[in-house]
Parts: C-alpha cells; structure tokens; sequence
C-alpha cells in the first residue's frame, strides 16, 4: 500500500499530533489532580492492655513510668499540659517533648510505661500531639487512661 | 509579493514535555487504597509511621467524623461508609473479632473532635477484647505541634 501517494513532491509527511496532544493532557490533569488528592496518611500504633479485654471494662491498675494529664483550657481550643502532675508552663508540645527527652537522658526507661490522661473535652489533636512527642522522644510503651484527667 | 506557506505550530516539543511530566506524574502519583471517601480532617503527628510499609494486619477502620459545624446531629460514626451509632459500630467489630481474632481497630479522627468520642471507641475495643488500636495522623513537620 502506498501512503505517499497523495503527497506531493518536496513536501514533508508529518501525523497530525493534536489528537494525541488533547489525550495527553486529559491523563496529565488526571494524574495532577490524583496526586493532590492521594494525602500521605501515617499511623501510630498502641496496644491496649490485655487485661481489659472480655469482661469488660475491668478496672486495672498500671504504675507508669511517666504520667501525662491533658486538662482543656477555658476557651475549649487550647490544653494545659501536666507531666508528673507538675504543669508545662508554656503548654506546648515541643516543651513536653523535650522534658521527655531529658527524663530519657536522665535514665528514664525507654520501654517504660508512659500514661496519657485525657480529659474528654480536650481536642483529640493535643492528644495525638502528646503520644507523638512521646514517640519522639523515644518511648514507645504508651498507654491511655479512660477514666479522665482531673 | 508575500509567501504563502502557511505557518504551523510545531508540536513536537509540546508533546515531549507534556509525556515527561506525565510519567512522573504516573511515578510519584501513589494509587493510596482509600480507607473510605469519608472526608476526615486528620490530626498531624511527625512520628506517624507510613501506613503502607507497616502491616497493620486485619483492619476494621473506624472513621469519627465532626459533623458539628455542618449542622449535622454532631459526631458520626462512619464504618464502610455508613453512618452508624456507637453500638453498631461495636456490634460490627465484635463480629469482625470472631472472624479476624487479631484484629486491628485503626481510627480515623477528625483533629478537632472531643477525645471523648475516640475515648468510647478505645474503651469498646477493650471490652471487645481489641488490644490493637491504631490511630491514623498525617505524617507532617510543625503543624498541629503547640497547643
């Protein structure tokens, strides 16, 4: 089959590419538009203590190494931080990260429990914060008290 | 007297960079396997390890939506995209524990929720006999870090 045919002489054959351009850019825009949407998404593990299990709701008594108590603030939006039942003067998690880092250097256990106490009003942001800077600061055996802070 | 060779568009070029950017689209673009098309306003946390290298086992996703701003009833518990109440959610994982005895309860938040409804979800999970509880975050510098 001859395509050169039709063409006429010195002159150039060249496909027609805007087709292929207009399906390019649809699949570009797709893919622009997927990768905004795809949010990197992490995760924190915690084992809840065994003893707790079927039988429901047994009260079980755990010594922690630390004790972190989460108190909401007036406002409702912020929260005061205690650890060892002594308040972070500035409230942040940065702060409490560092003390917790510190108390590893000091001996702390690093497989120690570490005690998160919540009060239920607290946003459950500051809550993820505090178990992040206890991750941070390398204490990994974090539990939480379900009774509420106070 | 003027040429009339018309002028044409080389699309050439057009096309290389056009294809260049879509492959790395296609590379850096991760097809992530959506929990849910529940939209959940996740809290940040720096620590949180990536989900994707991290067997997190049998899962049973608890998504805790704040509807309070929206008008909603206020919080919704939200599992297969379904909105249920508490007790149905517990129902559905005490049945998801006699199938699967590792389980894995993995809760999806929303940042500004009371703790109190995630409290519920955990204490559930403990009379259920649930020990693994996993909270999804997003893995991210400085947001969220101060009170």
């Amino acid at each position: 089959m001859n395509f050169k045919r039709d063409i006429p002489p010195g002159r150039s054959y060249a496909p027609n590419l805007a087709p292929m351009v207009d399906v390019v850019m649809v699949i570009l825009v797709f893919f622009m538009l997927g990768a905004r949407l795809a949010v990197e998404e992490g995760a924190l593990p915690t084992e809840l203590p065994s003893q707790i299990g079927p039988g429901g709701g047994a009260s079980v008594t755990i010594i922690p190494t630390i004790h972190i108590a989460l108190l909401e603030t007036p406002d409702g939006h912020g929260c005061r931080i205690f650890i060892m039942d002594t308040q972070l003067p500035d409230g942040s998690f940065a702060t409490l990260r560092a003390v917790l880092k510190k108390k590893q250097d000091e001996g702390a256990n690093p497989d120690g429990r570490v005690l998160i106490e919540a009060s239920p009003n607290v946003e459950y942001q500051h809550v993820i914060s505090a178990m992040d800077a206890c991750v941070g600061a390398g204490f990994a055996n974090i539990q939480f008290s379900v009774g509420g802070a106070g | 007297m003027p040429d009339e060779t018309p002028i044409r568009v080389n699309l050439a070029p057009v096309v290389d960079v056009t294809m260049s950017l879509l492959i790395f689209f296609l590379l850096t673009t991760r097809m992530v396997e959506r929990e849910s098309s529940t939209r959940i306003d996740l809290p940040v946390a720096r620590s949180a390890q990536d989900t994707d290298r991290q067997d997190l086992g049998n899962r049973f996703v608890v998504n805790i939506r704040d509807a309070r701003d929206e008008g909603g009833t206020g919080v919704e518990y939200v599992v297969d995209e379904k909105i249920m109440s508490l007790a149905d959610v517990l129902n559905r994982l005490t049945e998801e524990k006699r199938h699967q005895p590792n389980v894995n309860c993995i809760i999806r938040g929303d940042r500004t929720l009371p703790f109190e409804y995630v409290q519920q979800v955990m204490v559930g999970c403990g009379r259920i006999g649930v020990t693994k509880v996993t909270f999804s975050a997003v893995p991210r510098g400085s947001g969220g870090e101060s009170s």
